[in-house]
């Protein structure tokens, strides 16, 4: 992993079109401030990793038991 | 007691290609939607590859009417959507043994250009919505 130092206001180009910026600092929290075309993906990395997680529970449960949740659901809308 | 995937055909015009697959299964790309009368109003997005991978997924207005991710539309320039008729909206269910206990991400709801058969699953960033929102909400 490439590692750079960085002052509060100075930043980092990748490529020639995003600028990442460190906009503030205290004890525990770096503020960074992303300057992106908006098609791509700036997502902070423990929510990936949440939906991955999800995706993969959500791959291996038992369909059947889907069966019931549809009962409850068209009774439900039914009310 | 067969698996739901196991007895399907699959037509070559039926799939839905996911350029970059969905995160945790980045390399599956094609799918269908599959819609089984004793699962609805769930239907089933299944992958074509033939690894049996399926995810219960649902409308999450049927659910949930107010549902507003906040979507920019260059999440979605990549479906190349012409009009809100192309769109189709779905959320992956998570199954519970216990049926009330189950739950719908709604951070990554998956979005299909039904037209251009292409789809993909956005991540929506925002703190509104959880990974695991009760689907039997309580009244």
């Amino acid at each position: 992993m490439l590692i750079l130092t960085r002052k509060i206001g100075e930043s980092i180009r990748i490529s020639d079109n995003i600028i990442i910026k460190v906009v503030e600092l205290d004890n525990r929290h770096v503020k960074l401030g992303i300057d992106a075309p908006r098609s791509i993906a700036v997502n902070r990395e423990e929510i990936y990793e949440r939906i991955q997680k999800e995706n993969e529970a959500a791959s291996t449960a038992e369909d059947n038991n889907l069966k019931n949740i549809a009962d409850k659901l068209r009774i439900t809308k039914k009310e | 007691m067969g698996d739901i995937v196991s007895n399907l055909v699959f037509s070559k015009n039926d799939s839905i290609l996911f350029p970059k697959g969905i995160p945790g299964f980045e390399q599956r790309r094609e799918f269908v939607i599959v819609q089984l009368p004793d699962y609805l109003p769930f239907e089933w997005l299944v992958c074509t590859d033939g690894s049996g991978l399926k995810f219960a997924v649902i409308n999450p207005m049927i659910f949930m009417p107010d549902y507003s991710p906040n979507i920019v539309k260059e999440q979605l320039e990549d479906l190349a959507i012409e009009k809100p008729e192309d769109v189709l909206l779905y959320v992956i269910v998570t199954i519970r043994e216990n049926p009330e206990e189950s739950t719908a991400n709604l951070i990554g709801p998956v979005i299909i250009n039904k037209t251009r058969r292409i789809g993909k699953q956005v991540i929506v960033d925002d703190d509104t919505y959880t990974t695991k929102e009760k689907i039997l909400r309580k009244k």
